[in-house]
């Protein structure tokens, strides 16, 4: 089962990523807690990108691909923002302390903990980032 | 999502229903710091109908409680679901900020 979408690379637009995630990954048939761990780490990732990834003003598109297979949910993102590794970032440090509080860096963390396999590569001018979750054997 | 709170007699009672995150947090945060700002200082959150939340979701969370936490007061919260416990847990935000099973269990936490 494969399925994509296409969409401007603003913060308006995301929601409709997130529908569609979870449209999709129902319709596959995967148990809520995948679903979603899929719905997470992709609004974490998209609107990453929106963020802090484009350095003009000019319309930007992000393009989203769903596929099942027997072993694993695979989304594949790909965006022509600036070079963006979130695997090179260094992992956010868990929470101990209200005072010691840094906001940033927990989207990033969260995508690395809730998905089985993270892959970063940059393909020309695209950032390309394949985010797997393994389906349990009885599936 | 919707956010909506209550004063009983000291402490404010605050609930998030829905999604909380990046398109609906900027809504939340506007909404509990109004509540804090106004002088709430013992704060209390039913999460039982809060279906998702992502980590713009959670800054709302940290920084209203950090907030209290700076003008002596507290929050506690309760009710979390499996996405939303999940989430806390890989953040570490049950480290700082008590989560409880029940109303009467964040209660507790104020007497």
């Amino acid at each position: 089962m494969k399925s994509m979408i296409e969409f401007a690379g603003r913060l308006d637009q995301v929601s409709a990523g997130m529908r569609w995630i979870r449209a999709v990954a129902h319709s596959a048939g995967l148990p809520a807690k995948q679903v979603n761990a899929l719905d997470l780490a992709l609004e974490e990732i998209v609107t990453n990108i929106i963020k802090y990834g484009y350095d003009d003003e000019a319309e930007h598109m992000i393009q989203i691909d769903f596929e099942l297979s027997s072993t694993h949910a695979q989304l594949r993102v790909m965006d022509d923002a600036k070079p963006f590794n979130p695997l090179q970032v260094e992992k956010a440090q868990t929470l101990s302390s209200l005072e010691d509080v840094k906001i940033g860096g927990l989207g990033i963390l969260l995508v690395r903990e809730v998905m089985d396999v993270v892959e970063y590569s940059r393909d020309g001018d695209r950032n390309v980032l394949v985010m797997k979750t393994l389906r349990e054997p009885d599936e | 999502m919707q956010i909506q709170g209550v004063k009983e007699n000291d402490i404010f009672f605050f609930s998030i229903m829905g999604r909380l995150d990046t398109q609906t947090y900027t809504d939340a945060e506007k909404q509990m710091m109004a509540w804090i700002e106004a002088g709430n200082t013992k704060m209390i959150g039913d999460l039982s109908d809060l279906e998702f939340i992502s980590s713009a979701g959670l800054r709302v969370l940290l920084y209203a409680a950090k907030t209290l936490n700076q003008q002596g007061g507290k929050m506690v919260l309760f009710g979390v679901n499996d996405q939303v416990n999940e989430v806390f847990e890989v953040t570490g935000i049950s480290n700082v900020i008590d989560i409880t099973t029940s109303k009467d269990g964040a209660f507790s936490l104020f007497n």
